[in-house]
């Protein structure tokens, strides 16, 4: 069900622009880059209108050529600093090589993510303990959790399988779990 | 079930990434009843989620595409449709 007017990129800038600027945002953290995004979403839209099947609604069509932008621009910055970087954080350093048991044993966090997520300290030590993580972590373990990209999305971005990127992000997880809980957490008791 | 902590910690990771399947489920469950640091790390890393989760609302919310950028695309966008005609 779309008319004429619906299909219009001056009219989808007025009624979707906002929106498709948060997602954006929320993806790339740049003002610049989202603007960016943004423009090169109505325009490719706009070329490829002929495509809209019209079984889903103008929204999610826009949204969804935003994210395929959004996964070619990871692709190409991942490309032009891409450097064979293995052997990242090897798990079994948390677990005892005998036993199989934890060995710093996690431990209960009190606070509420609300608390947290306004504590600016916290925030702090957070952001330090994401970029310690070796690079490879790092960066998938962003884009699911900064960027808030689906499994598939970052599968596609990175190049690499779902069992790879589970892999790095159990890893992210770990290490970051046991740097918060030296920085942060361990005091509390 | 020498490794079984490395395992569940595994899981329980892959459980923000995937819908884990019954018996997957049912491990956890019953490792949790006996293993309290892995009840821990569960907890912890889900709590993680939600600070992330929160923190990338907050960040959008309210935020507008500015003025100045609007109008850009949109000189943009005409230039391209004035091609077209």
């Amino acid at each position: 069900m779309t008319n004429k007017r619906e299909m219009n990129p001056e009219q989808w800038l007025s009624e979707y622009g906002d929106m498709l600027y948060r997602f954006a945002l929320q993806r790339a953290q740049d003002s610049e880059l989202a603007a960016d995004l943004v423009q090169e979403t109505l325009l490719s839209a706009w070329k490829s209108k002929d495509s809209f099947a019209g079984n889903s609604t103008v929204r999610t069509w826009l949204v969804g050529i935003l994210k395929h932008k959004w996964i070619d621009h990871l692709r190409k910055e991942i490309r032009t600093r891409e450097q064979a970087q293995l052997a990242e954080g090897d798990p079994t350093a948390w677990f005892d090589v005998d036993s199989g048991k934890w060995n710093h044993k996690p431990e209960q966090w009190h606070d509420d993510p609300a608390s947290l997520c306004q504590n600016k300290q916290f925030m702090q030590v957070l952001q330090g303990c994401t970029e310690n993580l070796p690079s490879k972590q790092q960066r998938v373990f962003a884009m699911r959790e900064l960027q808030g990209l689906d499994s598939e999305e970052i599968c596609k971005a990175c190049d690499i399988s779902s069992t790879n990127l589970h892999v790095l992000l159990h890893r992210a997880r770990l290490g970051l779990r046991h740097c918060l809980n030296e920085h942060w957490f361990g005091g509390q008791k | 079930m020498k490794h079984a902590c490395e395992r569940i910690s595994q899981l329980a990771s892959q459980q923000l990434e995937r819908k884990l399947n019954l018996s997957e489920r049912v491990s956890m469950f019953v490792h949790f009843l006996m293993c309290g640091a892995c009840k821990q790390y569960n907890q912890n890393i889900l709590k993680l989620r939600q600070v992330f989760e929160l923190k990338r609302d907050e960040m959008v919310n309210d935020v507008k595409l500015p003025e100045l950028k609007r109008n850009d695309i949109q000189k943009v966008i005409r230039s391209h449709l004035e091609q077209q005609d």
